[in-house]
């Protein structure tokens, strides 16, 4: 099976520049008082969303890919427009050079995981393969992907995401439910792509989670949201320490 | 059995599903992915062939194509003789007539394909036409198979359009169904036999291929009718 991106024109922007500035008001019925409100921007090579479920998190990494449309929005990446509602500017999501990986993220069941892997690639095998073996799943390689574990599916979703190089990585909570070993090889294997990379082509990391120690493993910049706001942004032990109040009902 | 007859029914049904699926594809994915507010007056209007008498829908179309309305006289003009009682009106009826046969299916195959895989086919650098081609179709593969099988064995089987618009002329007309209804009517009970077994044969054929194509996939979803 044919793979998808060969002749997508991506867009372009600076290389050093990793900037993700977001503005949005957003409500999920017609008519209601925007339930979402939030202005923030990111410089961090890595950030985290972290708040309690139905803080908006996902809607807001939806926004960013384009797969949701706001009421108002504006999402700057790089210094380039990539939605901005207020001047009808909208770059669709597969020209946007986004790699996802969701909770609801599924692997194509109608193909193997290699192809799953390489189908963002133009069907290259090379560049799959060292994908998978980034994740410890080269071995998966020729498997159908209903034969695969809940572990396994996760390393392959990792791959497929990275294999097309994408120039913003948004992870929303792709570490839920799995145990603590396999979530710490799954974050070496993202780092062991972070730190290969070229250095002049950093991948900035958008993550989403509501588990406290995900937010202190990954040493990141952490934005906190509260009912569709930004309660605070900066470095987690700082911030986290703040925000105790929030941090006591999540617990619960 | 009248060999003539088959080759007919045949051919008409493999046209008429040839056209079916052009039309169908695009419009189940429509139908299955829209949230527009015609959708269900599209919906119901594609369902119509499945509750109407078929008799009704060969009336109508008969007098339509006929040189009694001006939809007809344009026809005319355009292929130079009536499609009423042609092997081309045959295949219109029958391609009306069959419509929810091929519709259903698909647009029940596409809307059990999981809408995550489409948003990652996307976030891959997939555009809306290669996610249709190398995700959406794919996965609804078995709809496929169910909505081309369906659509062939109902135009194989069709009567009451075929009696209205087309009547029973030998190599344009004249179906098996056709052919069964003449020799009951001529008494002639052995040939009628021959017809309907042959036509229950295809039919019980038909279904093996839905159903073991489905038992092979391991019981993936196969896009039911209605």
């Amino acid at each position: 099976m044919a793979g998808a991106t060969c002749a997508a024109a991506r867009v372009e922007g600076g290389l050093s520049d990793i900037s993700l500035k977001l503005r949005m008001q957003h409500s999920f019925r017609a008519g209601a008082a925007p339930q979402l409100d939030l202005n923030f921007a990111l410089t961090a090579p890595w950030s985290v969303l972290f708040g309690p479920s139905g803080a908006g998190k996902s809607t807001i990494l939806r926004a960013i890919t384009g797969l949701l449309r706001p009421q108002a929005c504006r999402v700057i990446f790089r210094g380039e427009a990539l939605t901005d509602t207020a001047q009808n500017i909208f770059v669709a999501p597969h020209l946007r050079g986004i790699g996802l990986v969701s909770q609801r993220s599924a692997l194509f069941p109608h193909l193997t995981v290699l192809e799953n892997v390489r189908y963002g690639v133009c069907g290259d095998s090379n560049r799959a393969q060292a994908m998978l073996e980034l994740f410890h799943a080269a071995h998966l390689a020729a498997r159908r992907v209903q034969e695969l574990s809940g572990g396994e599916r996760q390393r392959v979703l990792l791959a497929r995401a990275l294999a097309p190089a994408p120039r913003l990585l948004l992870l929303d909570e792709p570490f839920a439910g799995l145990d603590i070993t396999l979530r710490s090889e799954l974050l070496d294997g993202l780092r062991g792509y972070l730190s290969f990379k070229n250095p002049g082509q950093l991948m900035p990391v958008l993550s989403v989670t509501h588990d406290v120690s995900e937010v202190f493993a990954l040493d990141a910049d952490v934005i906190v949201l509260d009912a569709g706001r930004v309660k605070d942004q900066g470095d987690a032990r700082t911030v986290l320490a703040e925000q105790r109040e929030m941090m006591l009902r999540i617990l619960q | 059995m009248d060999i003539q007859a088959l080759l007919l029914t045949l051919r008409l049904a493999a046209v008429t599903t040839l056209i079916l699926l052009a039309i169908a594809l695009p419009l189940a994915w429509w139908l299955a992915r829209s949230a527009s507010r015609v959708r269900p007056a599209v919906e119901a209007l594609s369902a119509l062939p499945l509750l109407l008498p078929p008799t009704v829908l060969g009336f109508y179309l008969l007098v339509m194509l006929g040189p009694e309305t001006s939809i007809g006289r344009a026809l005319i003009a355009v292929i130079g003789h009536p499609l009423a009682f042609s092997f081309s009106g045959l295949v219109v009826g029958s391609v009306l007539y069959s419509f929810p046969f091929a519709v259903q299916p698909l647009a029940a195959g596409f809307r059990a394909v999981d809408a995550a895989a489409l948003e990652d086919a996307a976030m891959l650098g997939a555009s809306p036409a290669q996610v249709f081609r190398s995700v959406a179709l794919p996965m609804a593969r078995p709809a496929l198979v169910t909505a081309a099988v369906l659509a062939f064995m109902h135009t194989v089987g069709e009567f009451g359009v075929v009696l209205m618009l087309g009547g029973n002329i030998p190599g344009a007309t004249r179906t098996l169904s056709i052919a069964l209804y003449d020799s009951v009517q001529e008494f002639d009970y052995t040939s009628a036999n021959h017809t309907a077994l042959a036509l229950m044969a295809f039919s019980f054929v038909a279904l093996l291929a839905i159903y073991g194509g489905r038992n092979m996939r391991g019981g993936q979803s196969g896009g039911r009718l209605v």
